[in-house]
């Protein structure tokens, strides 16, 4: 019975993870230079697409297509989704929340706690990144 | 305020890096002043409380040369606070080290991180957010819409190349303020199992985080969900002030019942 409680859950995060590969990327650029993404992003990016690993959870598998333009999302697709039955439904309204997520702007990471050295690598490495 | 000027301060404390970035109208000798003492609220608390620093009222408390009731009234004040927090967690959230020691940095850091916070608030900043090496506040008047979306961070390292976000929560129009994360990411294993045998570190999680109105409740429930493993969905489901995202070793991912509607449109 707890476990069909959770499932819904699961099943959104799973998609969420699928598509953060992408996503995340220009994620602790964004944090360090909160002005926007236009400071991490290149310009005139073409649309990009990836196929996921196909994962496995506990109620089946899922396998994402992702597409990003600009380190933006674009569409995810959904090429291998099993779940136990009566569960499918979920799928669609967990991407459709996990593609809204990806493409938002925000102030501040929540994470682990950082060490100083961790955030001076970072910020070097943001650094490195920009034109 | 067409007046306010956007500020941001980095403040290197507790081994991490403190980000306090706002608006205010106040000029900018005065903002300056201000931050510089919100800082010194950090420095303070690290100096009273940190057990690398061996005259540190908490490293003479721990070594046996000094009690509680001799320690500086503040020191009794997180005692206080952290058995508290022990009996509301159900045992979940130990200050005491499988060695015993009574070392509540778990604590510590957001406990002063809200009191710099507050004191601003006093002192009239009182637009911004406070992100305390990774555990984030947004005080009430925060006015850009930006502000109150954080992102969870993926369950690695802010400096590794495979750093990046694993979803975006919006806390607008929410009665949250506060997001704090717990994890193995940054620096391994250092959260303990306060009722495994032996205390061994906990693994069933690799990244637990929590929504609360409150910056140290957000801190202590994610310290002591990933301490307890996936019976604190549970747990945490039943507790009307929290919300909650947990990450597993396998990227499986689970959420407390309200999660999803935090997620940024």
């Amino acid at each position: 019975m707890p476990n069909s409680k959770y499932f819904r859950r699961w099943v959104p995060s799973t998609a969420i993870l699928g598509l953060v590969s992408i996503a995340g990327g220009i994620g602790v650029n964004l944090w360090l230079n909160p002005a926007g993404p236009s400071a991490a992003v290149d310009g005139a990016a073409a649309p990009q697409t990836v196929t996921g690993d196909a994962i496995e959870y506990r109620y089946g598998v899922i396998q994402l297509e992702i597409t990003a333009t600009a380190g933006k999302l674009t569409e995810i697709k959904s090429i291998q989704a099993t779940a136990d039955s009566g569960f499918d439904q979920a799928f669609p309204i967990l991407q459709e929340a996990a593609l809204a997520a990806g493409s938002t702007e925000f102030s501040n990471v929540s994470g682990a706690t950082f060490t100083s050295e961790g955030y001076k690598q970072a910020l070097a490495s943001a650094i490195s990144k920009l034109q | 305020m067409s007046t306010a000027a956007k500020f941001e301060h980095l403040e290197e404390c507790m081994g991490t890096v403190f980000r306090f970035a706002g608006r205010c109208d106040l000029s900018d000798e005065t903002r300056a002043g201000l931050l510089a003492q919100a800082a010194e609220i950090l420095h303070e608390a690290d100096r009273t409380f940190s057990l690398y620093k061996p005259e540190s009222p908490l490293s003479r408390l721990a070594r046996g040369e000094t009690s509680v009731a001799n320690c500086p009234p503040v020191v009794n004040e997180i005692w206080d606070a952290c058995q508290t927090w022990e009996t509301i967690t159900d045992g979940w959230f130990s200050a005491f080290t499988p060695e015993h020691t009574f070392d509540p940095s778990g604590l510590v850091k957001t406990w002063a991180a809200k009191a710099a916070a507050d004191f601003l608030i006093e002192h009239g900043i009182r637009d911004f957010t406070l992100n305390a090496g990774g555990d984030v506040l947004i005080s009430d008047a925060a006015s850009n819409p930006t502000d109150w979306r954080i992102a969870i961070s993926k369950p690695v390292s802010i400096a590794s190349t495979q750093a990046g976000i694993l979803t975006v929560l919006d806390l607008k129009d929410t009665p949250f303020r506060a997001m704090a994360t717990s994890g193995s990411a940054e620096r391994g294993e250092h959260i303990w199992n306060p009722k495994a045998p032996g205390k061994e570190p906990a693994r069933e999680f690799v990244q637990v985080s929590v929504i609360a109105r409150d910056l140290v409740e957000a801190d202590v429930w994610a310290t002591a969900a990933f301490a307890e493993g996936e019976r604190a969905i549970d747990r945490l489901n039943q507790i009307e002030s929290v919300e909650a995202l947990f990450v597993c070793p396998d990227g499986r991912l689970a959420g407390t019942e309200g999660l999803l509607a935090l997620v940024a449109k």
